[in-house]
């Protein structure tokens, strides 16, 4: 999976510990899914791409061996 | 002697990471900085609850061998009182964690065993993190445990000192994890 998470964030003017704060998750978490060793639940990848008021598919991509 | 001099130095490293992060506190950070900060407070948590833990395993064995071998009353008393402070050091774990994360509500629950409480209040990264700690951390106990007692049994053969108590002990240890393991496992 990858994320745009790192673009967004700049495009945004977000520090991993705003975006943090903002999703109400950690910013360990955020740093997780930036470096693509987590992969988030729905409802964390939802609220993510909401604060980014992005659709989900825009913010999280799949390989099309991964789907 | 070394021993506790090796757990008093880890005591006060972790005292050190305690301030650290005080004063981290007490500065304000924006921007990718604070992502900087924040990231440093986090491994200087880990530094502490590392430094404590590795403290009281020393400590333990520090008054054991006072006890057994030495039986020298002031390594004895010394031997406790580092041992007192390691486990104050690792009781006050999660009020320091209040201050590392002040905005999340680690409430240390008396009706709960730590562990439990900690896990109730991360959230799914921090329990991936934390899974995969446990996992690494019960794997190598054991393998761990089985290597001792079968150290145990060939230093037992091998000087016809008997260390039969400590391998039945290792065994009752190895099999009360395995056991718990698979009976949470199972009864999800």
């Amino acid at each position: 999976m990858k994320s745009r998470l790192k673009e967004l964030r700049a495009r945004d003017g977000y520090n991993q510990t705003q975006l943090a704060k903002h999703a109400r998750i950690s910013r360990q978490t955020i740093s997780l899914i930036e470096r693509g060793e987590y992969m988030p639940s729905l409802l964390i990848a939802v609220r993510i791409a909401h604060i980014f008021n992005e659709p989900v598919e825009n913010v999280f991509s799949f390989e099309e061996e991964e789907l | 002697m070394s021993l506790i001099a090796i757990s008093i130095i880890l005591i006060a490293m972790s005292i050190f990471r305690y301030q650290q992060i005080k004063s981290l506190n007490k500065q304000n950070f924006s921007g990718e900085e604070e992502d900087g900060v924040e990231n440093r407070k986090y491994k200087m948590f880990s530094d502490y609850a590392l430094c404590t833990h590795v403290s009281f395993v020393f400590s333990i064995l520090a008054l054991s061998l006072s006890l057994i071998v030495t039986q020298n009353v002031i390594m004895i008393i010394v031997s406790v009182i580092v041992l007192i402070i390691t486990f104050f050091l690792g009781n006050y774990m999660s009020h320091f964690a209040q201050l590392v994360y002040p905005e999340r509500t680690v409430t240390p629950s008396t009706s709960k065993p730590d562990a439990e409480s900690v896990l109730d209040v991360a959230d799914d990264g921090e329990k991936y993190v934390i899974l995969d700690g446990l996992f690494k951390s019960q794997s190598l106990l054991n393998f761990s445990l089985f290597f001792a007692i079968a150290f145990s049994v060939t230093y037992s053969i091998t000087t016809n000192d008997s260390e039969i108590f400590s391998i039945i002990l290792m065994a009752i240890v190895l099999l009360v994890v395995n056991v718990k393991y698979q009976l949470v496992v199972r009864n999800k």
